[in-house]
């Protein structure tokens, strides 16, 4: 099982609900700033690029890398990569060197400042929703259809469909990190 | 370095002809021995695919009023206890956006407004006592009743937005005012009007684009903040390769997703969409059928602009007439077969032209060419995108927020006749006409008597509203509340409940505000956050949250009759002393005039704020059988719905051939508008320059105020939108460098109308065009004495509101809200 | 928020200075023993000793979950899967081989100190090649433990290690200057010092070039910072000037002619200089920006 998001540029209204969903489900509605990123402490970063010929902004959360360089670099694997494909965090083996932090190319890893863990998507919210037969809440909650999760090895799943119908593209595919985030581009 | 991974036995032979950085050491046994350890803290999760959704105790139905949109939402419970929302799918206008989404940290805020404020300082210079609940109403209704004994209580004005607006006849209507002025003239008076000339519609809500089916449509001045539902529909059309198109001057959020941006020079709308009447007139890209059958393009136009009636053909009855080519004769527009839209000649002794031609010669003022010059697009893209909406049979979208320029009404107008020459009204893909739920008043004031949705009646209310003796033709303007407040005319202004507003973001002409709040003698502001009218209050109240409260409320964005029930969900924090505002409102009005009260059911057991809900209830279920009788359902079935679902549909919308009559003069689409006529207006739409001075030296810019969907008077606290939106003053690259001015730096911005100096940081972007400076409404330039710790953020950049004077368009009030400034950089 | 401060440059720069000195004291140490010169061996042990716990204690302090980390690295080792890390993570490797440094330092200082009778273990020719390879590893480590971090392209490169042994390796040379009085090992050390500071020099050049034209953006930025922008003073005075023009002008000086001042003042600015250049390096790491 490999389980993947899928995220569409060519939808998404940046209305903001997945970011503030992810505080609401994930981190109880805190408003303590988010110590590595500024701001808000959520899973999911918007980066806008305002001087592009036609501006553009993506939506950064955890790759879910297949060869995640957070998994390798932890010391004693409380970061891992699960039997559904996600990568994890196991709170009692972590000893908060950060490397996973610094290891990170997307840099999608921050520092929740009440017990010192590098979090990042999925929240345990998140985890506890798909349990139970739901979507990860960022994909519940958009408005515009711009999300999808699902397992690759799947053929019949949502986000399988999705791939095959868009132009899709992964990010950073160059550091060979073999993310599981999609980013549909176009038709 | 290897990674680490679980790999079966292919792979490995894969994992080791590819080298990648990480094999700086092959130990194929270990390879292996990796995928053994990970076992012992594999967890066992099944993913499944299908939905098994919560039951039902753990979803509340919740209509959210983080803005005025009310999307359809449930709130639910996670593992730990939290609260968090999610859209209601099956509400016919489900959410969610990150105002939404932030609604919890409302509820929790630090800066939460906890108990009844009182302010021993000065206004403007505030200094704040808590008082409990009973002193406060009484020593309010005491004040309120001395001024209503000197003034009358038409000198009590009651201002807001959203919150417990169904509600404020009842309130207001009790007391005896007929003042309760919203916030409309700051927000759609402009579109409002265009609908009801054109269409013989309301407001916002009453026409909307058919976003399900739409193939193509132009956003002017709108960026799908709200409401969410739209944004739902949209994904049906968005499948089948909906084109989007946006008219602004500034790229909002969603025209960075697929979509056209079209950037234009502030407040020239109207000559661009001109622009594209011509293109579409003279190349006969109209749909003649549907314009013969559906619009009063024929009617025919006397010289002083009235049309021709059979009375004035000296026959028999008042109907309007065309010429009918098939009788060659001219006709009762309701009896004519095949009217001609371009025709003159000879009637009844002048000479009469078709509206259509009227129209046409009106539309060639403005051809691309010469629109360029005033709008700043190029003559090849209006031609183009002219082309493609009629083509496309496409559809402009009517306009909600549309007080930007005091000019804006016209290019409204204009956009509701680009709608009707294709065929794009109450069609598939088009604008619908929303069917109204009939949900009754809450109160209604006769020339005879004031009736209440509690079966109440009270004597009529003599005093005429303020804003209308002023701009007639639309309501709630609340500028014309601040001259009366002033100069005392049409009569005094002594005391003002502000409801759930926010009159410094929300208003024009800050000076005014704050020289009218000054001068009056009561000032009450019920709200939940400390919005920047609490320093000019006399008496802080504080309200509930929409979770808080149950309210029953018509659906308002989407094309079906539809109603909905926002369950309670929550009590406030602990620690926070909020009450339903409409509790505190009836109180204050009962403790003024209890006899009145009275009359209309409101008695003393309801100062126990928990005996109140039987109130609420009561009302409640006197809409409910209201609304059964009007559609011929059970009370029963609909509260079932409401209780399970959270709404009650019913009845649907359809797509149709055209529009059936409308409560236009004519009954037709009226792109000859005779309601204009009865107001001394132009018939037909017209470009006219805005208000402000407009900026000439390079220094100089206009200033754009305008929204994403993070901005609303209140979610503007909550940390999530603090994080997502931006307090920065936008500027375009090429002004940025011409100024020497870099991302980041500090500037200071002067009003070039009103010389209001306020300093900000510039953005540098190409999301706003040359010339133009943007900054969004409500996120910043705060300055309230109660804002403290992380939220002085709110502080920070500038209130755009700040930089406007008193521009109104006469008639309907609509304010300008954007105006122009002059730059100069002062710092890194 | 351009610089990234996930760690903290100066409490990890401090960590990654002990631990070079530790690891290339160990090595001087154990170079001296082997070709039996027994002078200030003592003083050198003690020095290699502080600077390993001084390191640990550095690097602890920078821990976010500090009180976790006893329970961790045992549930870990329980487990297995720490020593499969060891061969997979370098900070996995690198708590290892801190770990048995500090052990095998430890029996090294008290065989100088209060327990002379160690010496039939430390003495022995394993121990000591023992003592001086995971030394040598300990600053293997503390340069790939930053150039194996994707996530800050200015880190990625070969050249780290390579920089970090240089410069570990002069800080011993100027410990074992200051310590030792020995004119043959004087000279000898004059000349070491100045071959590894040339190869300091060259790899210092080599990073900085190569960064600022070949390297990624987020990679030119950092060179760029360094050399010209915001963290230019520091890096041209402390890095280049004190760390290498110093050391390296005062070690052609002392080639001529030995001087115990000269030696000192030249010592000192190695060691100065190697504190800064990891503090600066840590300081000027820039993440990547992820764009389409």
């Amino acid at each position: 099982m490999r389980l993947a998001h899928l995220w569409d540029q060519s939808k998404c209204i940046s209305c903001g609900a997945c970011i503030a969903a992810c505080n609401a489900a994930n981190y109880k509605s805190t408003d303590k700033p988010n110590p590595t990123w500024g701001g808000l402490q959520t899973n999911i970063k918007r980066i806008v690029f305002d001087l592009k010929e036609k501006p553009y902004f993506l939506l950064l959360q955890c790759q879910h890398c297949e060869n995640a360089p957070c998994v390798a670099v932890c010391p004693t694997g409380a970061s891992y990569i699960d039997k559904d494909g996600l990568v994890k965090i196991n709170p009692t083996l972590c000893i908060g060197c950060k490397y996973c932090m610094t290891a990170c190319p997307y840099g999608m890893r921050w520092l929740e400042p009440a017990l010192g863990l590098p979090e990042k998507c999925m929240g345990e919210e998140c985890q506890s929703r798909l349990k139970q037969g739901l979507q990860p809440v960022c994909v519940t909650v958009c408005p515009a259809g711009a999300r999808a999760f699902g397992d690759l090895d799947n053929p019949k799943s949502e986000i399988n469909k999705r791939l095959k119908s868009g132009r899709v593209i992964r990010l950073l595919e160059y550091k060979g990190t073999k993310p599981k985030f999609f980013v549909v581009v176009g038709r | 370095m290897i990674s680490e991974k679980k790999i079966g036995g292919n792979e490995i032979k894969n994992r080791m002809t590819a080298i990648t950085r990480r094999d700086a050491i092959k130990l194929g046994a270990l390879l292996a021995l990796s995928s053994t350890v990970t076992l012992p803290f594999a967890k066992q999760q099944k993913y499944k695919e299908q939905k098994t959704p919560l039951t039902a105790a753990e979803k509340i139905p919740v209509m959210c009023n983080m803005c005025g949109a009310g999307c359809g939402l449930y709130l639910v419970k996670g593992e730990q206890g939290q609260f968090y929302v999610e859209p209601n799918l099956e509400h016919p206008q489900p959410g969610l956006c990150a105002r939404a989404a932030s609604s919890i940290q409302l509820w929790n805020h630090p800066l939460r407004l906890k108990k009844p404020l009182k302010n021993t300082g000065e206004k403007g210079n505030p200094k704040f006592q808590e008082i409990d609940w009973e002193t406060a109403l009484n020593e309010i209704s005491t004040k309120l009743k001395d001024i209503v004994s000197k003034y009358g209580p038409e000198s009590v004005v009651f201002t807001y937005h959203d919150f417990y607006s169904w509600h404020m006849p009842l309130i207001a209507f009790t007391l005896g005012t007929p003042n309760h002025v919203q916030h409309a003239s700051c927000c759609h008076n402009a579109g409002t009007y265009a609908r009801m000339l054109v269409l013989g519609a309301g407001g916002p809500p009453t026409v909307d684009p058919d976003y399900e089916r739409a193939r193509y449509i132009i956003f002017v001045g709108r960026v799908l903040n709200a409401a969410m539902g739209m944004v739902q529909r949209l994904q049906k059309a968005r499948e089948a390769g909906v084109k989007l198109v946006y008219v602004d001057p500034r790229m909002g959020n969603a025209a960075m997703a697929d979509g056209e941006w079209v950037p234009i020079i502030p407040g020239t709308d109207a000559a661009f969409l001109l622009a594209m009447t011509h293109v579409i007139l003279t190349e006969k890209l109209y749909n003649e059928s549907y314009v013969k059958k559906y619009t009063n393009a024929c009617f025919l136009i006397k010289p002083d602009g009235t049309p021709l009636t059979e009375k004035d053909l000296g026959r028999e009855g008042t109907d309007y007439v065309v010429y009918d080519l098939n009788a060659k004769d001219f006709v009762s527009y309701k009896k004519a077969t095949n009217p001609a839209l371009e025709w003159e000649g000879e009637a009844a002794g002048v000479k009469v032209r078709t509206a259509f031609l009227l129209l046409k010669d009106r539309a060639a003022q403005y051809p691309p060419e010469e629109a360029e010059k005033i709008c700043g697009v190029p003559a090849e893209t209006i031609r183009r995108i002219a082309r493609e909406f009629a083509n496309a049979r496409g559809v402009i979208e009517d306009g909600w927020w549309t007080s930007k320029n005091a000019n804006d009404s016209d290019a409204f107008r204009v956009a509701l006749t680009l709608n009707a020459l294709v065929g794009s009204i109450e069609t598939a893909g088009g604008l619908y006409i929303k069917m109204g739920s009939k949900m009754p008043a809450s109160a209604t004031a006769a020339a005879d008597k004031v009736t209440t949705i509690t079966g109440g009646t009270l004597p009529p209310i003599t005093a005429k509203r303020i804003d209308t003796q002023k701009y007639p033709a639309v309501p709630h303007v609340f500028d014309a509340i601040l001259d009366a407040v002033l100069e005392g005319k049409p009569y005094p202004v002594k005391a003002l409940f502000i409801v759930g507003t926010e009159p410094f973001t929300r208003d024009v002409n800050t000076e005014k505000l704050k020289q009218a709040l000054k001068a009056l003698e009561l000032v009450v502001v019920i709200d939940v956050v400390p919005n920047d009218g609490v320093d000019y209050a006399d008496y802080v109240l504080p309200d509930n949250i929409y979770l808080e409260r149950e309210e029953l409320a018509d659906i308002k964005w989407t094309p079906h009759a539809a109603i909905q029930l926002s369950h309670k969900a929550l009590d406030p924090p602990p620690g926070v002393d909020a009450r339903n505002g409409f509790w505190i409102m009836m109180e204050i009005v009962r403790r003024t005039v209890p006899d009145r009260a009275k009359a209309i059911g409101y008695t003393e057991e309801y100062a126990d704020y928990h005996k109140f809900e039987e109130f609420e209830q009561l009302i409640s279920n006197k809409c409910i059988e209201s609304m059964a009788k009007a559609w011929n359902v059970s009370p029963d079935e609909i509260k079932k719905n409401l209780e399970e679902k959270g709404f009650h549909i019913f009845k649907y919308w359809t797509p149709k051939s055209g529009p059936s009559t409308l409560s236009t003069k004519s009954g037709l689409i009226e792109i000859y508008s005779l309601r204009a006529l009865d107001y001394k207006d132009d018939p037909l739409p017209k470009w006219k320059p805005p208000k402000y001075t407009l900026p000439k030296n390079p220094d100089e810019f206009y200033l754009v105020n305008g929204r994403d969907q993070y901005v609303s008077a209140h979610s503007a606290w909550t940390w999530s939108i603090q994080s997502l939106a931006d307090r920065r003053v936008w500027m375009n690259p090429k002004d940025a460098e011409r100024l020497g001015i870099k991302d980041g730096d500090l500037i200071e911005l002067e009003g070039l109308d009103n010389h209001y100096k306020a300093q900000a940081r510039v953005k540098v972007t190409n999301r706003v065009r040359e010339g133009v400076l943007f900054v969004y409404n409500r996120v910043g330039g705060r300055f309230s004495k109660l804002i403290t710790g992380q939220y002085e953020v709110l502080k920070e950049g500038i209130n755009v509101n700040m930089f406007t004077l008193s521009w109104l368009e006469p008639l309907n009030g609509s304010t300008g809200l954007n105006s122009t400034v002059k730059v100069r950089r002062v710092g890194a | 928020m351009m610089f990234q401060e996930v760690w903290n440059p100066v409490v990890l720069g401090f960590f990654l200075w002990f631990a070079g000195i530790a690891g290339m004291g160990s090595v001087a140490y154990v170079s001296m023993k082997l070709s039996k010169v027994e002078e200030k061996l003592k003083e050198l042990s003690i020095v290699i000793f502080a600077s390993i716990v001084l390191a640990l204690v550095f690097v602890v302090a920078d821990l976010s979950r500090p009180f976790n980390m006893p329970f961790a690295i045992l549930q870990s080792l329980l487990s297995g899967t720490f020593i499969v890390k060891i061969f997979v993570s370098w900070m996995s490797f690198g708590i290892s081989v801190l770990a048995l440094l500090l052990l095998l330092s430890l029996l090294i200082l008290l065989r100088h100190t209060f327990m002379p009778g160690l010496q039939k273990l430390t003495d022995q020719k394993w121990y000591l090649v023992l003592t001086g390879l995971i030394g040598f590893l300990v600053v293997i480590y503390s340069g790939f433990l930053i150039a194996d971090a994707p996530g800050i392209p200015f880190w990625n490169n070969s050249l780290i290690p390579v920089l970090w042994i240089f410069s570990a390796s002069v800080c011993a040379v100027a410990i074992l200057k200051i310590l030792v009085k020995n004119e043959s090992i004087t000279r000898f050390l004059t000349r070491a010092g100045l071959a590894l500071e040339i190869g300091e020099l060259v790899s210092l050049a080599a990073l900085m070039n190569v960064s600022l034209y070949s390297g990624i953006e987020a990679a030119q930025e950092s060179a760029a910072e360094l050399l010209l922008g915001s963290l230019a003073s520091a890096f041209w005075l402390f890095v280049v000037i004190i760390g290498v023009l110093v050391p390296l002008s005062l070690g052609f000086l002392l080639l001529k002619r030995e001087n115990r001042n000269l030696a000192l003042i030249s010592a000192i600015c190695g060691l100065i200089g190697a504190l800064a250049l990891r503090i600066l390096v840590l300081w000027a790491g820039i993440p990547i920006t992820v764009t389409l």
